[in-house]
């Protein structure tokens, strides 16, 4: 995966702002960026960048996903602070538009509209040169070519995301910003909509998405961003993110051919500072995630155990969001 | 079809032992596992079919026996698990086929089936002017429970889901969580012995999500009552139910307990922090069959001793071990295999 | 039990217990099945009229909820009391006869004309609100899934709001009734006098309660917004008078004149005119002059048809 992960080198014009350092298209800069309705603050003081790639975009609801999506897409202004993209401010800026496509989750479509129409409807926003073709292609990205002539009243809850989907990528956009793409999609769809997304962003689109399928995004995102009150919780690679947790213990649990023998030697070793045994499984727990997974295969065979499985019990995505959360 | 799971504890079995009569019926179609000559089974579809005006077929000719446990629903290309819900209820009528749940047709002993019979809809169907406590209690009553029964079911089942001050407040001013906890309230209000949920986690955060399951869950296991939970979701599935039903564009795909879904592969999964590819080439001298995926290295099992080589590998390499587990399928499987489309 | 001292358990029901010993108990707080009698149909069917009921009067549902139908309601009573009232008045100083019949503003007959209007406004404000709020937020699959049939619910709820046009449309007439008899210079005697007026009240009070309440429910089973079925309705009552009407001035003759049965409003009227013998308020009701079976036939043919249209809707909505 090709440098999606903030990096912390500020690009010369936008101070302290984390900007990616690949080329420069389809790149979201977000500085310091607030937004408050009346006395409720929506989004407070958030700044990142983002790139090429699949990011995630989490957070407990009412958190402030879908204000700073549409902040993003230049929908919003914003109450202090700004976001650009490649190097132009997307608020009130019609180019903005044209570099990306937002699919909300709750916006409903006109029913009435075929599928087509509605894709057709988005081209012609966009003022395409070549609509029908550029429409024939999105409705073929999304897999929607049967139904594409039907109402959009009588599609299912999974096709009308597809349908939102085509729309938004009819004018070809490098940013996509989708708000709970899979809401809605039987398991083959999502399948399907995961391996879409992937194909996408490994051709250089830059795509932000928001769920609460923490496995899905697991499995899908390169990177996260945790949004948690309104303000940036973490972002990053999650596994880097929970090695950062250094004031958690991590938990091992282990199966061995001799786990008794196991946890005595194992306490031995520095990293290494709690041992439980409890219905055939030997829990190991470690304040030095790197000196333990360093440790265990050498341990194990200077006693002549034989390792059958280890694994983190907290080294998830959902562990780490409910870290990050529930503070 | 498969005997009830000997760990659930009597209360559920003695429930549905009540809710059956005696007879016995062998009679199973598309099992895969011994017939067993028990009582009639919680649920028995023979050629259920569903057709909707406009041509959309949602069921076609869905036979299968279901026993009482949590039974995971899922459906693929089409209208299927939904149908099923509503079919189950007596809501809407079958083409052809029939439907029986604890041994009553639904077609015509609909009233009888719905007295036991818990349902907890997918869509929004809260008035917001209303309280929990009124629209349960209400809602009791609409179930056949005298006043003082409902008053009384209507707060211990509040409090079972975990509802407290706020069932006095308004509906309309619930955060999403709370909202399904009431559904799932009236659907337990008048005790039901079948819960059917229809995607209890819609629209719930990841901590909202993780109670829910921990509430369904307790349903099925503590309280006693079966439960058929229908997700998109194979992941929730494979975390809660012990069951698995697939139906894809209306037929029957896969029936059958969830252990024979996430069953070993035969492949042992490594991953270590750093030098994967080196591993894969250490392991690869050995004569063993490697794969370097990414961040993994997937190593066919080969008897014991190839714990015992990847051991060895890593610490030779002085490489550092996150993970060492045996890879199991998962119900993904069963519907990443290329199907038509509907 | 008795060793104990503060505490025991000798008096507390009967509740599942976790463990007991000499010194206490823990009682077990978990999911308890319900073992109790399930009352079927008919108790649902009942509890959701009288849910109903109190729906159309807005009791539990917070103060503003009452403001329509306690004011409309109030406004049918009013005049009543205050033809009453008058009447005591007048009695006092001696002009009894006179005043009962004469100078009072309060007849049995004419009543129904001042309540015949609050009746349509209660209707229109408050059966939308009966069927159409569970329609928009979706309640009817939760209804439908219990032993509560579908033909049940539409009952259920026509006959709450049946039944609540009748106590707007009864009491009134009571009061007139005891009114006049209290009144009278011998109450016994009056009793006896009022008495006959007591089929014709009755029968008008279903007759109109019962019309405009099914209609008003036939138009509210179609839609979920309160603002569409509450024009509905009132162009339901309206528009077939106007056009009545403006057919009786235009046309005559016997089956023009039988186009009056088409008109809720004249309809009503017109039964109001046979059951006490008065004149009719509405010209197109007095030049057709229709035999008084006519209207009660026209009504209760109604009544059936806008019930049944009403039934026949909830059995085959979507749920």
């Amino acid at each position: 995966m090709t440098g999606q992960r903030p990096s912390t080198e500020p690009l010369p014009g936008w101070p302290g702002v984390p900007v990616p350092s690949v080329s420069p298209e389809g790149v979201l800069a977000v500085d310091h960026v607030a937004r408050w309705f009346g006395n409720v603050v929506a989004v407070n003081d958030i700044s990142f960048g983002l790139g090429p790639g699949l990011t995630g975009l989490l957070g407990p609801n009412g958190a402030g996903k879908s204000t700073l999506l549409h902040l993003l897409a230049g929908l919003l202004e914003p109450s202090a602070g700004s976001v650009w993209i490649d190097g132009q401010r997307a608020w009130g800026n019609p180019r903005t538009y044209r570099r990306l496509g937002l699919v909300p989750e709750r916006e409903a479509v006109h029913d009435y509209l075929t599928g087509r129409e509605f894709v057709l409807l988005n081209a012609r926003l966009q003022g395409l040169a070549d609509i029908d073709a550029a429409v024939a292609r999105a409705i073929a990205v999304v897999d929607l070519q049967g139904a594409a002539d039907r109402a959009i009243g009588t599609y299912s809850k999974g096709m009308r995301q597809r349908i939102k989907l085509a729309g938004a990528l009819v004018h070809d956009p490098p940013i996509l910003l989708l708000d709970e793409p899979f809401n809605g999609m039987d398991p083959r769809q999502r399948l399907h909509m995961m391996d879409l997304l992937r194909t996408m962003a490994a051709a250089g689109r830059t795509i932000l998405f928001s769920s609460h399928i923490l496995e899905e995004v697991e499995r899908l995102a390169d990177s996260v961003l945790v949004i948690y009150a309104g303000r940036l919780a973490a972002w990053g690679d999650f596994r880097s993110i929970r090695r950062l947790m250094t004031d958690r213990p991590h938990t091992f649990t282990v199966r061995s051919s001799d786990d008794r023998r196991l946890a005595a030697a194992l306490l031995a070793d520095p990293s290494v500072f709690g041992a439980e045994l409890t219905d055939g499984l030997l829990s190991v727990r470690t304040s030095d995630f790197g000196a333990f997974t360093h440790a265990v295969p050498r341990i194990a065979r200077s006693e002549s155990i034989s390792l059958f499985e280890l694994r983190p019990t907290d080294d998830s995505l959902e562990s780490v969001f409910s870290y990050l959360v529930r503070r | 079809m498969v005997a009830p799971d000997m760990a659930r504890p009597t209360a559920l079995a003695g429930r549905v032992q009540r809710a059956r009569d005696g007879t016995t019926n062998g009679t199973v179609a598309g099992a895969t596992a011994p017939v067993t000559l028990a009582a009639m089974p919680l649920i028995a579809l023979d050629g259920l079919t569903k057709r909707y005006p406009g041509g959309v077929t949602a069921l076609d000719g869905l036979t299968l026996d279901i026993e009482p446990g949590i039974v995971g629903l899922v459906g693929a290309n089409g209208a299927g698990k939904s149908t099923l819900l509503k079919l189950l209820l007596g809501l809407i009528e079958p083409t052809t086929g029939t439907a029986r749940v604890m041994d009553l047709d639904v077609r015509h002993n609909g009233p009888a089936v719905r007295q036991s019979v818990g349902y907890m809809p997918e869509h929004d169907c809260l008035p917001p002017d209303a309280s929990a406590t009124d629209f349960v209690g209400h809602m009791a009553r609409m179930s056949g429970l005298p006043r003082s029964a409902a008053r009384e079911r209507t707060a211990e089942v509040l409090r079972h889901v975990g509802l407290y001050e706020e069932r006095y407040r308004a509906i309309g001013g619930y955060s999403t969580g709370m909202k399904q906890r009431v559904k799932l309230a009236q659907a337990l209000v008048h005790d039901p012995r079948l819960l059917l949920l229809d995607e209890p986690t819609n629209g719930l955060d990841p901590a909202g999500r993780d109670e829910m399951l921990e509430l369904v869950r307790r349903t099925g296991s503590e309280f006693g009552i079966a439960v058929i939970l229908a997700s998109h979701l194979l992941g929730e599935i494979e975390r809660v139910c012990d069951f698995l039903v697939a139906i894809d564009a209306g037929r029957l795909l896969r029936a059958a307990p969830l252990g024979t879904f996430t069953e070993h592969t035969g492949v042992l999964a490594v991953e270590v922090e750093t030098g994967s590819d080196a591993l894969a080439a250490a392991l690869g001298a050995r004569h063993l069959e490697v794969v370097a995926d990414g961040r993994w290295v997937l190593v066919a099992f080969g008897g014991e001793g190839t714990y015992d080589l990847i051991r060895d590998a890593i610490a030779d390499l002085g490489l550092s071990l996150i993970r060492l587990e045996l890879r199991r399928h998962s119900l993904e499987d069963l519907f990443r295999d290329e199907v038509p489309a509907a | 039990m008795t060793a104990s001292r503060g505490a025991t358990t000798d008096r507390l029901p009967d509740a599942q217990v976790r463990a007991s010993g000499p010194g206490g108990s823990i009682y077990d707080l978990g999911y308890q099945g319900y073992e109790g009698p399930r009352l079927g149909r008919e108790a649902a069917i009942r509890a959701l009229f009288w849910h109903t009921v109190r729906s159309c009067y807005g009791i539990g549902r917070g103060g503003r909820a009452k403001i329509a139908p306690f004011t409309l309601a109030a406004l049918a009573v009013l005049p009543a009391v205050v033809g009453v009232g008058i009447a005591a008045v007048a009695a006092q100083s001696g002009e009894v006869g006179d005043v009962l019949e004469g100078n009072s503003p309060i007849r049995y007959a004419t009543y129904h004309g001042l309540v015949s209007t609050l009746v349509m406004l209660f209707c229109a404000a408050q059966a939308p609100e009966l069927l159409g709020r569970d329609q928009r937020f979706g309640v009817l699959p939760v209804y439908f899934s219990r032993a509560l049939a579908r033909l049940d619910y539409a009952v259920a709820k026509v006959l709450g709001l049946i039944v609540s046009l009748s106590a707007m449309v009864v009491i009134p007439y009571a009061v007139l009734f005891i009114g006049r008899v209290l009144v009278a210079p011998d109450p016994i005697e009056g009793l006896s006098e009022e008495l006959p007026s007591l089929p014709p009240l009755l029968a008008q009070s279903l007759l109109t309660s019962g019309l405009l309440g099914t209609i008003a429910m036939a138009i509210s089973a179609f839609t979920p917004r309160r603002a569409y079925a509450t024009v509905g309705i009132i162009a339901a009552f309206l528009i077939p008078s106007i056009v009545v009407a403006l057919v009786a001035a235009m046309l005559s003759g016997s089956i023009e004149d039988w186009i009056v049965v088409l008109s809720p409003i004249d309809v009503l009227d017109g039964s109001n005119a046979a059951l006490f013998d008065a004149r009719a308020d509405s010209e197109a009701v007095r030049a057709a002059n229709l035999d008084p079976l006519a209207y009660y036939g026209a009504a209760l043919a109604g009544i059936a048809v806008a019930a049944g249209v009403t039934i026949r809707r909830y059995l085959r909505i979507a749920a």
